[in-house]
Parts: C-alpha cells; structure tokens; sequence
C-alpha cells in the first residue's frame, strides 16, 4: 500500500501531455481516474518513473452528439455516461454499462479513456464500444490518429496505444431507427468486474428479421471481442428465441476462455453463451 | 432501581457520530514527534530453509535507522505465545521473526525501520534473504500422511496434539440400537476474518521513567499487556497498553502478535516511537484465520428421527504454529457437539495438524460454528434419510422447556432454554406450511426452491475463569464524579459493539441521570483496572454485569449522602429520578448533584461512611451462557448460472434480557451477513505450493451491501440465571445460526437432482457443476 | 495454472532443436531478457523484465533447459524472483513434423509466488499464453532468418524481437492458423 517514488505531471493540454509521454517513454504511465492504476502502484506492481495525470486538462470530459456520432471525451467518468441524457437519448447500450461498473465510488471515479486504455480483459466498456463500432481517437506526436474499436483491443491489457500516444475520445454512432441493446454481466463477486459480460446491439425489420447485429464479449478471454460467429448465425434470419439461442452457442467460438481461481475455462464459456442469449433476448424483448 | 428510561429502548450508538464523521481515533491517526516506520519483509515461501539474509544495501539506504533479522533478535525478546493449555500438546518456538527456517507465505523474516513508511518500503525492497525451498504441505490429510513434509525440527510428524472425548460403551450401544447410521464428512473451509481496520501498532519508551506505552488495535489490552512484558522482559506496570478505536475485530485481534513485541522492542530499543501499520494483503497472509475444520460424522438414529449417539473425528488445521488459542479452538466444537439437541452418547476426537499456512484461532463464533454446522446438516441428513419433515426431526431431539438446566453428554449445563418456540415462530413469520406448498408447485414446473432451517444454541458470556485460560470475568469501576457527571470503566475493551451506549443505558437507569451524563471509558490499562476483554459474546453478560454489580455499591453509597443531607434514616430516602426526597416530608429534596458534591467536599460525612463515590466489582460468573434460535432461509437457484438468490431470511434469536434492541439487532445482522459469507463466497486458498491465492480482496469475495437480503429478525425472550440481569450475549448468534441455514436450503433446492450435500462455499460454478449432474456427493 | 499450445515453426526439427539449445537464441527469443549467462549445463542465470500492460516487475532467476529425448522432448524450468514476487513455470516442449515443417506443443504449470500470487493469477493465463506467444514467434523468426542465409548465401542476421514486433508476427501466425486454408 505504499507506492514507489515517482514525478508527477499535471499537464494542462493534450499537447504537454504527449511531449510527456515522448520523453518517458515505457517509463510513464497516464493517469485518467486511477481506478486500476492507483492499485497497481500501492501494490508496487507498477512502478513507472513518472505518472502523468490527464487530470488537470480542461477538455476532456464531455459528452456531445458530432454529426451521426456522439463524442465522449476520455476523462470522461462512468457516473456522467451512466445518467447523460445525450447517451441515454442516443446510444443507450453505453449508459446500460456504465450502470454496472464497480460501485458507486468507482463510478464517480473511474473514466470512459481509462478504461478502454487499460484494456482489463474483465472491463466492461471494451465489450460496448465493440458491440457499438465505436472508434478511438489518439493523440501522439505525429498528430491524431483514429483507430476502429476492433483493432484497438490486441491482448491481455495490451492496446494498439503507442508509448507516446494518449487516448482522447470515443465515438459511437447514434442509434439509428429501431435499435435495441443490452448488457448483460456475470459479476466476479470480490471486485464486481466481469466475471463475462455480453454487449449486444440489434436491429431488427418488421418481419423481426435481424438487419444488423454486434456482440461484443469481455470477462472470457484474453480481450474483448466481437463475437462474430454469433452475429453471422444471426444476421439475416428471423430473431426467434430458437435462433437466439443457437447463435448464442457460438459465443466462444475461436477464443480461449480463461481459467482462473474465479472460474474454470468451461464455466467461462457456459456463462459466456447464457449471457450472449440473455442479453439478445432482452434487446429483442426491448424496444 | 431508578424509573427505566434508557435500558430496552432502541437508542441509536453514541459512538455512531464520530465513526460516520472520520473523527475518531484509530492507531494509525496517532502521530507522535519523531516517529519511525517498520516495514517487515516476509516469506514468499510456503516453505523453506533461509541460507542467507544480505541487509547491507537495505541499511544505507536514506532515512534507514536499523534493519533486524531473527538473528539479531534471538535471546533479546521472547517468543510469540500460546495460551491454551492441554495435555501432550506441542508448542514449537514461534519467533517474531523468522530463524532458520520460514513456514508459511507471509511469515516475517527481516523488520526495516526508516523515518517514514515509503522509505522503509524502499528499503525493504533492497533486503536480498536467500531462501532454499522445501517441500510444502497445506492439505490437513497429506500431513498426517508418512512422509509428508515435517513442519518443525524435532518432531516426529506434524501432528500437535490429539484430544479424545470417549463415548465409551453408551456410544457403542448407540450404534448397536440404531434403526440407520448417516455417515458425512463436513468441511469448514478457512476464513479470512477480515476486520475493516487492519491491524496496527504504536509504540513509545520514556527511559527516564522507564515507561513503555503501547497503543494497539486489540481485542484485549490488558492481556496484551501482562504477555508483552513478559516477552519484553519488563514488569508489568512499567507497560501501558491502549486500545484506541478498534475496527472490528471479529477475534483476529483476540491474540498477541509478533508485531506486537517487535514495536514495543525496537521502541525501547531505537529510544523514539516506532509504528507499524498492516497493509490489507499483510493482513489476509498474516492475521489469524478462522475455521479450518474436517469433520467426519457417523450419527446413529432411530426410526422416529431421535439421535441416539454422535461420533465425530475433528480434524483442525491449525497452520504452522500456535497463536494464542489456537489449539483452544476445536475443543470448543467438541464441547458444542450436543447442540440443542438431547443426544445421549456422544464421543469425538480432535487430531491438530500443523501445517504450512498461518495460524488458525478464534473467528466470530470460535469453534461453535463448526458445531452448528455439523448437527444442522446432521438433521437434514436425518430427515432424508427417514423421509420426515427437517422440522419435525429437530423437534423430536430438543430437551423440553422444562428440563432445563439441561446438562449434555459433553458436561455442559445449559442454563434455559425453549428451542421449541423459537423454531415454532421462525415457522410462524415464514409462512413455512405455505412456502411448502408453494416448492411442491415450482419443483413440478423444474424450478430449484430451498429452504433451509438451522436452530442453534451456543456457548457465550464466556465464562467461569476456570475454564478458560486466563480469567473468565470482568472488571467495571462506576465513579460519579464532584459534578455528579459519571465515568464508567469497563475492562472487557468494545470495539463496536456498541458498550459505550449499551453499559450508559444501564447506569443511567440506575443512577437517574441522563445518558448523556454517563462517559464509559475503555481500553487503556493505565485508566481501566485490569479486565479480560471482548469475545466469546461477553462483553455485555459479563461485563455488564460487573457495571451493574458496581453501580449497586455506589447507590447504597448515593442513599447514605441523601439520607445524610436530609437528616433522615436510609430506609426513608426516596430515590426519583436524579434526586432523593424524604418519605415523610416530600418536599425535602437533595439533587444527585448536590449528593455528588457533598461526597467529596466531605464536610460532614454520615457516620462511617467514607469520602468519595466510586465502586469497582470483578464479576466471576458461575456458568455460561447458553442463548439460541432458529433460522429459516428461503433461496432459488439459478438454473443455468448456478446462482443462489436469498429470497427471504428469518431470523428468531434468543439472547436472554436485551438492553439496547438496536445494537443486538445489529449484532445479528452483521453476523448473518459473514455467515452468508461463509456458506456462499468466502474460503482462504492456498495452492499445493503454499502460496495464497485469496490473498487480497480482488481474490477473496467478501458480502456486499447488494448481497446481503432483507432480514426479518424476531426475538423470544428466555433470561438467564447466570447472571442478575438475564443477559445472554448476542455477538456470535448470527455467524453461528446462518451458514448452515443457508446451506441446507440451497442443498433442500439441489434435492430434486439428487443432491445429498455440498461443500461451502457453495459459489455459483461448483452448483452449476452439480446441475451439469457433475461429482458432488450424491445418492 | 496449466497451460498448454501448439506453434508451427517453418523448419526442419532437428533445426528448431538446435535454436533451442543455444543461449544465444535464448536469449534473444525469451521475452524481457536483459541478460542470460550460461552457468552450467543446460542452466542459466537470467535477468528479466517481466509484465503486461502497467503491470511490470524485474525478475532474476535460472532457467533450465533438460533434452529428455534430443531432437524431440525438452523439459523446460524457469524460476525467477523479483520484489512483487515469484514467477515460476515447468513444462514440456515436444517436436514433431518432418522436413519443412515443425509442431512444438508445449504445456507445462506456471505458478506465481509471494505478493503477486493472488493479485496476479487473474491474469496469469492470458499473460503467459501471451509470453509463449511471443517466444515461438521470435523462434520461428530465427529459423526464418538462418534459412535465408541459406538461401542467398548472406551471412546471419539474427533477427530483432522487439515486444510490439513479436507480438504482431505473433498475431499473423494465429491469424494464418485460423483462417490460413
């Protein structure tokens, strides 16, 4: 419980931030909420020579609707995506998520930026933002960069992030006509991360025959991933409880589960196929 | 006694502002000039000979003031002590730090004292101990095995001690008579106590007046005092000990802990005040656990579901050495084994195994749980077994109302009792003939619906002195001040439990003064007369008992100054509340204030009648108590998950007399809540290498807020006769009536699969194993 | 925890036996090395820089290497010690294929000690899965590299396994290794 010594930073731009990071090198960390890092360094399993807080840059938390997206700036915390109305109005898988991260004090705490940057094979946001198609926008010394939430995510706390590249916003489209979503967890009970956590965004035609479908599923793996061999039993087909659940038996398909003290690797992959049928079911019952 | 206005009132705690402000005092808020820091390097090893200890890098690192090693220790101070006496019981040295040899993940090795904790920390870091890894055993069953790795030097096998109780021929014609004998083995997997404040110390020596003062989170201060002046080498009254706010301690702080000593020694050694503060991980490697029990169960019973005998082999995993109870604690299950139940022969033995892991003692219920637990399931498995009703088989054991005092084939008295009525309104609040039905219906659609019963009766206000190993009774000193304000010194040392609220409710009713003008005071053997401390379910029946003792003493003293002030004979005062009247002329009247005053100005004092208004009573009880109750618990399985939803929780608890509702409803709420830890979540890890697994609360699932259900708790009221108030003690009911509540209404769900029964904890994958028609022992 | 896998290595057996035993590539394919040095048979003092994501620690250990069957089955001890703990791992290399072509399928137990033991296990699969991965894409990395000396007749240029570099060779070959028909 007592960290390493290390310089602190406050940056006030973005910009003052990456110079940062281009001089420290591996040696810096990015502060955004501290929900994980702060552990991690009064556990002394990191001990970066410099932790540069993003804490002090004005213009970084917002939530905001950009043409068919909405724009949620990194800092961002889970509590103001949780009860934004712009999120509630316009990509409500989101809000649905960040309900049930952690508990209250993480929630007014811990940020969008940094738990995507993290990449905790257990967060809940990487499951969203790759059931939504969001992408991520980073800044680095060569200017900014965009990056598709599937190309994002590459392995166990591991992101396409560079050294010197920070993280500043996530985007998602706007619900377009018709979309339903939901989320649906499995918390691991000590830290209330997810022990599996299925993302589900669905449209369906009049006929409920699936437009358009995107799994996103964490807790299981290494990473987050889409679950594509489900969508591909879906999409195109009549939504019934049948299809659902037969496409749902595809939710680990070409992934290693887990094993850990929590959860074997065969409960992993059962909770993750009952919460890929679950969560599809109730995006269907939804509206 | 004075008009009642306090005692059975539901009064919020007078502790509760400072607590929910932050503005109380725990050790680690206690700064003193010129403090240093400790920062102990541990074992990461289960394991292992220590070939070398390399400090030199750590010792010149900036603001490093010393860095000790076992070695450096030996014959300085003494050795961490085991209060529990027994016969052939084996007690292996226990240093403070490590020598020669480590024996579990977390032992201290190497203790590095710097200005302030970050550079101790850094220091630490730099400590090189080479370590040559020996061969681990944490299984109970391997190291009894020949060959298993042995623990200590010297010993031929790792086995500390064996303990028989013989049922003796009774007990084999029990067996001989049984319609059916159920075999089981029950498992009471290790707890992590987990108390939200760490543990802590803080010590400083003025040598001029050669003067030690050690303020600690402890149970039991003044314990703590007489064995750290016997490691220390100091006379007793030379050593102070204070336990500031204490943060829970649930038992892992009724010990005496290395660390203990090691402060208070480098404190007299260093000449400034040294502080140790525990990290959360320190805590869950290197605070005592709890449980740690296998129970084999044969249980002979006739056709109509009576026990005829009980024969049970106990065994405990101690860890690898003795902490202060230690091997006090399985005897306690030993002595539990007739529940409340009339079981006529009954024979156990307790076999205590070291092994590579720490130390096992008293956690919330010491010892009785286990006991619970066994008998609880004992009877499910009875009521399968004879296809009876689980109620109807607890009904046809309990002793009778009226054979109480009942003694069991243990040797125990139980002091009164009607477990009947208790288990008979638990049914009533349920709606238990309703929710009956109500499964018959849901099994038929294939849903899974339990629900459990667990009655108990425990042993508590602990105890007559001659059963326990270092005084069973309590100290109180009622003092009322010039200003007639009161203090109120307790020995047995709260530590939220509420005493500060509960013993103000009894004296101000007896004094008549208002609660507000009562000040109990705890926890600082410099203030207090020597006490024994909170556990066992004591504080309040014996503890209490010594305050009421000691405040009779000052009113008949109160009644000899009204009776003076007022020129009237002692037999014509008439107490009111907050003054004193004569009977025949009402409106002479003196104000206990005035009565206060006149004690110690002592002008003219009633014939021999000293100064002063003070009185200080040792309250030794003369049997336990013995409070019961009945859970009942109503869970549903998730089929696919495998998770358990508490659907409703009922709790009839009897604890005797009650002084405070609120504090006791509490009581039982908390221990519901590490029970239902216990029965679903909680179980201490280690691998067959000896490291722990559930080392931090990341790993190691304690209840939540969200995880705990409403709870419906009910009260019947059965005094005891152990004491003048009738107060039972109430601190372990829930820990100890809930686990096996839970667990046998989650078994009652699993039934329909042929479930028979289920380890704890019983998390959601090991269920959804047993749905998968996996293992599990079924039949 | 057990782990297990398999990684296809384009080169003959006795090839990859030989990268295998030799320190130099040891030391170059083992993720984080800083330094490795022979101190016996088969046995090696090594400092490593180990971690994913924040999480990183400086270990100092031995590895040892044990040719049960040369060519075929290799036993494989690695115990490293640093301030957030122990990291220790044991397990079997077996080689199989013929020609151009070799399987290594590893599975072993890797355990992790001290104060990283229950903080860390969380992660303990993934980021050993994540290491091997590392590890057998760097060797298939060398056998490419000494093929092609063998090819253009150019000296050896040992290749540069930078983490990001491996890793990404790492993802191609299971990329090949799922959709690669």
């Amino acid at each position: 419980m007592i960290p390493s010594a290390f310089d602190y930073y406050a940056p006030k731009t973005v910009a003052e931030a990456v110079a940062l990071l281009r001089e420290y090198g591996e040696q810096a960390k990015v502060l955004a909420g501290g929900q994980s890092l702060l552990p991690l360094l009064k556990l002394r399993l990191a001990s970066p020579r410099v932790v540069v807080d993003l804490g002090r840059i004005a213009d970084l938390a917002y939530i905001r609707r950009e043409g068919e997206e909405v724009a949620i700036g990194a800092m961002t915390r889970h509590e103001e995506v949780e009860r934004s109305d712009v999120v509630r109005q316009y990509c409500r898988l989101l809000a649905a998520t960040a309900a049930t991260i952690g508990d209250v004090q993480v929630r007014n705490r811990g940020t969008i930026g940094g738990s995507l940057a993290h990449a905790d094979p257990a967060g809940d946001f990487p499951a969203a933002v790759l059931a939504l198609e969001g992408r991520m926008k980073v800044v680095g010394p060569d200017g900014e960069r965009w990056i598709a939430a599937e190309d994002f995510f590459l392995d166990v706390m591991t992101t396409a992030l560079k050294a010197d590249e920070i993280l500043t916003e996530v985007r998602v489209a706007v619900d377009g006509e018709g979309a339903r979503s939901a989320y649906e967890k499995i918390r691991q009970k000590a830290t209330g991360f997810a022990l599996c956590g299925v993302a589900v965004r669905l449209r369906v035609d009049e006929a409920k025959v699936c437009q358009d479908v995107a799994v996103g599923v964490t807790g299981v793996g290494a990473k987050a991933y889409r679950a594509r061999a489900v969508e591909e039993a879906l999409r195109g087909k009549e939504v019934t409880e049948a299809a659902i659940a037969s496409a749902a038996a595809e939710a680990v398909q070409g992934v290693e589960p887990n094993e850990d003290a929590q959860a074997s690797a065969a409960y992993r992959a059962h909770l993750a196929r009952v919460c890929t049928r679950r969560a599809l079911s109730r995006a269907l019952a939804g509206s | 006694m004075g008009e009642r206005r306090y005692v059975g009132e539901a009064i919020p705690r007078v502790e509760d502002r400072r607590l929910v402000t932050g503005t109380s005092h725990y050790v680690d808020d206690i700064r003193l000039p010129g403090m240093l820091h400790v920062v102990l390097v541990r074992s990461p090893y289960g394991h292992a000979e220590i070939k070398r200890i390399e400090t030199a890098k750590a010792e010149t690192m900036p603001g490093v003031v010393a860095v000790l090693t076992g070695e450096a220790l030996r014959g300085r101070i003494g050795s961490i002590p085991c209060a529990s006496e027994m016969e052939g019981l084996k007690v292996p040295e226990h240093p403070v730090l490590a020598i020669g040899r480590v024996r579990y993940v977390g032992e201290p090795v190497v203790a590095v004292v710097a200005e302030d904790r970050y550079k101790a920390q850094d220091a630490a870091d730099q400590v090189e101990v080479e370590y040559e890894p020996l061969d681990v055993v944490v299984d109970v069953e391997r190291a009894l095995e020949p060959g298993a790795p042995v623990i200590h030097e010297g010993m031929d096998n790792n086995v500390a001690f064996v303990l028989r109780f013989e049922g003796g021929e009774a007990l084999k014609a029990a067996f001989e008579q049984a319609d059916a004998v159920i075999e089981q083995r029950l498992i009471n997997q290790r707890l992590h106590p987990v108390a939200m404040e760490p543990r802590g110390v803080l010590a400083e020596y003025w040598p001029g007046e050669d003067r030690l003062t050690v303020w600690s989170s402890t149970q039991i201060p003044h314990l703590l005092r007489t064995q750290l002046a016997a490691i220390l080498g100091m006379a007793e009254h030379r050593v102070r000990v204070i336990a500031p706010e204490v943060g829970g301690g649930f038992g892992s702080k009724l010990n005496v802990y290395g660390e203990e000593a090691l402060v208070a020694h480098l404190a007299r050694e260093l000449r400034k005040p040294v502080k140790w503060v525990e990290t959360r991980r320190e805590n869950m490697m290197s605070t005592i656990h709890g449980r740690g029990q296998i129970n084999d169960v044969r249980v002979a019973v006739a056709r109509d579901g009576r026990v005829l005998g009980l024969d049970v082999r106990i065994l405990s995993d101690l860890g690898a050495y003795h902490q202060l109870l230690t091997p006090g604690i399985p005897p306690l299950t030993g002595l539990m084994l007739s529940g409340p139940y009339k079981i006529p022969a009954i024979g156990y033995e307790i076999v205590g195994v070291f092994t590579n892991a720490m130390s096992t003692d008293a956690y919330r219920g010491a010892g009785r749980p286990e006991a619970t637990y066994l008998l609880e399931r004992v009877m499910d498995l009875i009521a399968r077994e004879l296809k009876m009703d689980p109620v109807e088989v607890r009904m046809r054991n309990f002793p009778r109302p009226e054979e109480f005092p009942y003694e069991t084939a243990t040797g125990l008295v139980y002091d009164s009792g009607n477990y009947q009525a208790a288990l008979q309104k638990a049914l009533e609040v349920v709606g238990y003939e309703q929710l009956r039905r109500e499964q018959a219906e849901r099994r038929q659609r294939g849903e899974l619906m339990g629900i459990g019963i667990s009655s108990y009766v425990e042993i508590c206000a602990l105890g007559p002195s001659a059963a326990l190993p270092a005084g069973g009774w309590e100290s109180a000193t009622v003092r009322v001040e010039p200003t007639g304000k009161v203090t109120v010194l307790t020995g047995a040392s709260p530590h939220g439990q509420g005493q500060e609220t509960s013993f103000a409710q009894l004296v101000a009713d007896e004094l008549g003064v208002a609660l507000e003008d009562v000040y109990v005071v705890h926890g600082d053997t410099a203030v207090v007369p020597y006490g024994i401390g909170t556990f066992g379910s004591r504080a309040t029946a014996v503890g209490g008992t010594a305050v009421y003792e000691a405040v009779q003493m000052v009113k008949e003293k109160v009644r000899s100054f009204a009776a003076h002030l007022l020129g009237v004979d002692w037999e014509d005062v008439e107490e009111g509340v907050g003054e004193y009247r004569s009977r025949r002329e009402p409106e002479r009247v003196v104000s206990f204030r005035e009565v206060a005053q006149a004690a110690y100005l002592a002008k003219s004092l009633p014939p021999g009648v000293t100064p002063g208004l003070e009185a200080t009573y040792f309250f030794e009880p003369s049997n336990f108590t013995f409070p019961f109750g009945t859970h009942v618990v109503v869970v549903e399985i998730d089929r696919e998950t495998g998770e358990v939803k508490l659907k409703r929780y009922v709790a009839v608890d009897d604890c005797g007399r009650v002084i405070n509702p609120l504090l006791v409803e509490g009581q039982i709420h908390g221990g519901i809540v590490q029970a239902l830890g216990q029965a679903l979540m909680e179980e201490v890890v280690y691998d067959e290498w000896g490291q722990l697994l559930s080392g931090d609360l990341s790993s190691y699932a304690v209840p939540r807020a969200a995880d705990v259900p409403w709870m419906e708790t009910v009260r019947t009221e059965t005094p005891t006769t152990v004491n003048p108030m009738g107060i039972k003690g109430v601190g372990e009911a829930g820990t100890i009536g809930a686990t096996p509540a839970i667990v046998n209404a989650v078994i009652d769900a699993l039934s329909p699969l042929g479930v028979r029964h289920v380890d704890m904890p019983l998390t959601p994958e090991k269920i959804w194993r047993l749905l998968q028609g996996e293992a599990g022992s079924g039949g | 925890m057990k782990i297990a896998g398999k990684h296809a290595v384009a080169a003959e057996r006795q090839e990859v036996w030989q990268l295998l035993v030799d320190p130099e590539v040891l030391r170059r394919c083992t993720p984080g090395v800083e330094e490795l040095r022979e101190v016996g048979d088969g046995e090696y003092d090594v400092v490593m820089q180990l971690g994913v994501g924040a999480v990183r620690g400086r270990y100092e250990g031995r590895i040892k290497v044990k040719p049960e069957e040369p060519g075929t089955t290799m036993r494989l001890d690695v115990e490293g010690r640093g301030s957030q703990g122990i990291v220790r791992g044991k397990g079997v290399l077996r080689l199989e294929g013929e020609n151009e072509g070799t399987e290594i399928a590893y599975e072993g137990e890797v355990q992790l000690g001290g104060p990283i033991a229950s903080v860390g296990q969380r992660m303990l699969q993934s980021t050993a899965r994540m290491l091997a991965g590392q590890f057998f894409t760097a060797l298939a990395a060398e056998a490419a590299a000494r093929q092609r000396a063998r090819v253009t007749g150019q000296p050896l240029r040992p290749p540069k396994h930078g983490i990001l570099r491996n890793f990404i060779r790492f993802l191609w070959s299971l990329l090949k290794r799922w959709f690669g028909r």
